[in-house]
């Protein structure tokens, strides 16, 4: 048996590139689809039947779709139909417009879930409907949201691996690149694993954390 | 207490004016034609079984309740709608429904309180976003709000750290903290475990013998008959008996007041009467 997880000191640069890449992608694939999944809610909360049928066929459609084959439609089908770009600003747009449809249906919950006359009350108070909005709504819908929030995060972290197919050169695709050089697959995937599990307890601990200064009413 | 200001102020103007409204949900009709005139300093009770209409015709004064036909005037201002140019009646904008509500405080059955802001907040929400006042002024407004109600040493707990009782007089002295001409007060007791009632007609009756004009629906005949200047009875959403709160209790002419005092009178009874 031949063990050296010390043979990846030697790539140290080419993983922390990696590595930044991926938080870089993470984070603002994250940030796109809370960003477009809370749109895409509160449109369906005050929009019409047309805005509420439109956004569940988006939701269904993207959902319905593996996120690998969505990846290869945009990234390689994209240029015969005039879409183009770098592969890590479609694939972080992508894993933004994947993530859009569960933080979505997370916000919607979350917005059926504050109860009618804390808004009544807002109304007879003579507060405006942004006040209303950002003070009450937001806040209580937080509460319900947030754990499912964390979740979804973690879960595209996960799914950011996915964008080393289309070449996107984050920690995984380095990864694999120092492996079949090296033929080292046992330490560097061992190592790959141990970073993606070290950024989930990182995020459920910041999760648990918000969720319990967000909640903090809630102690009797 | 019970002489009625109405009767020797025709002159004044009514602070709301409820004319010929209607309001169906479907085919069914909730209110069918109800006029009210509340004029101020006023103390108006509303009684009538459940699903008579009567929480209804209170949440349309302020319009958290949209109305099919008829007007509702407050301080002199149609409430909800406007005219447009092809002479049709449109529903207002919400700056327009806002400016006009503005005399009213409302307190609802379920106290309603933001549960996420504590007692403070709650209270300083609108004199700091609808006033835009400072939060040092604010918060002077909620500790004299909260000595309104006897609350002043819970102005930092949360709603939830509170019992029922108490929870509503906070949402009373929200309301107050914007010094409103007149009080909704929809079944502000309805929800308290009996023992946690006194409390809150307690500060009902200040706000009344301080003169502030109230509309109350209510189950508690007691407080109707200590307090209101003027008890109206909605039965399938009309008004069918009006008047001082002896005519009412005393010598309810109607048959279908009788009988519901009568009912009332059975659940209250401690004991059958022995004759």
């Amino acid at each position: 048996m031949n063990f050296n997880p010390g043979l990846l000191l030697d790539h140290i640069p080419t993983l922390a590139h990696g590595f930044a890449l991926t938080l870089l992608t993470w984070v603002c694939g994250t940030i796109i689809a809370i960003g477009l999944g809370f749109s895409l809610a509160v449109l369906q909360t005050l929009g019409g039947t047309f805005q509420q049928t439109a956004i569940r066929i988006y939701n269904d459609v993207v959902r319905g779709v593996p996120f690998i084959v969505q990846l290869f439609l945009v990234y390689y089908g994209g240029p015969h139909l005039g879409i183009r770009g770098d592969a890590v600003v479609i694939g972080t747009a992508m894993l933004g417009i994947y993530g859009s449809p569960y933080f979505c249906e997370v916000f919607r919950g979350g917005f059926q879930s504050v109860p009618v006359g804390y808004i009544e009350a807002g109304k007879a108070l003579g507060l405006r409907r942004t006040t209303i909005m950002m003070r009450i709504i937001l806040p209580q819908m937080l509460v319900v949201a947030l754990p499912s929030v964390v979740n979804l995060t973690i879960v595209l972290l996960k799914e950011s691996t996915v964008l080393s197919v289309i070449t996107v050169p984050e920690l995984t695709y380095q990864v694999s690149g120092i492996s079949s050089d090296t033929f080292a697959f046992a330490e560097c995937f061992l190592i790959l694993a141990l970073v993606y599990w070290a950024l989930v307890e990182i995020t459920m601990i910041a999760g648990q954390r918000a969720e319990r200064s967000v909640m903090k009413f809630m102690q009797r | 207490m019970n002489a009625s200001p109405s009767q020797q102020r025709s002159g004044i103007a009514p602070i709301i004016d409820v004319q010929g409204v209607t309001k169906r949900f479907g085919s069914q009709g909730v209110l069918n034609g109800v006029d009210l005139k509340i004029f101020p300093s006023e103390v108006v009770c509303i009684v009538g079984p459940s699903g008579s209409g009567k929480s209804t015709l209170l949440r349309c004064m302020n319009f958290l309740e949209e109305y099919d036909e008829g007007e509702i005037y407050v301080a002199g201002q149609l409430i909800g709608y406007r005219t447009d140019r092809s002479g049709q009646r449109v529903r207002d904008t919400e700056a327009n429904i806002a400016r006009v509500r503005k005399p009213l405080g409302m307190v609802f059955q379920q106290f309603n309180l933001w549960p996420h802001m504590t007692v403070a907040g709650n209270i300083m929400e609108a004199p700091r976003y609808v006033q835009k006042r400072s939060a040092g002024e604010a918060r002077a407004i909620a500790e004299r709000a909260l000595e309104q109600v006897g609350l002043q040493d819970k102005i930092d707990e949360y709603p939830a750290r509170l019992s029922g009782g108490q929870q509503q007089r906070v949402a009373i002295a929200r309301s107050l903290a914007l010094a409103p001409e007149v009080m909704l007060l929809d079944e502000p007791t309805s929800s308290l475990d009996p023992e946690l009632v006194g409390e809150v007609l307690a500060v009902m009756k200040a706000m009344a013998l301080g003169g502030m004009t109230m509309v109350v629906v209510t189950h508690e005949m007691g407080f109707a008959a200590q307090m209101a200047h003027r008890v109206v009875f909605l039965d399938h959403g009309k008004i069918i008996a009006s008047g001082p709160p002896q005519a009412i209790f005393q010598k309810p002419e109607h048959p279908r007041l009788e009988q519901f005092l009568r009912s009332w009178k059975e659940r209250n009874a401690l004991w059958e009467p022995s004759s």
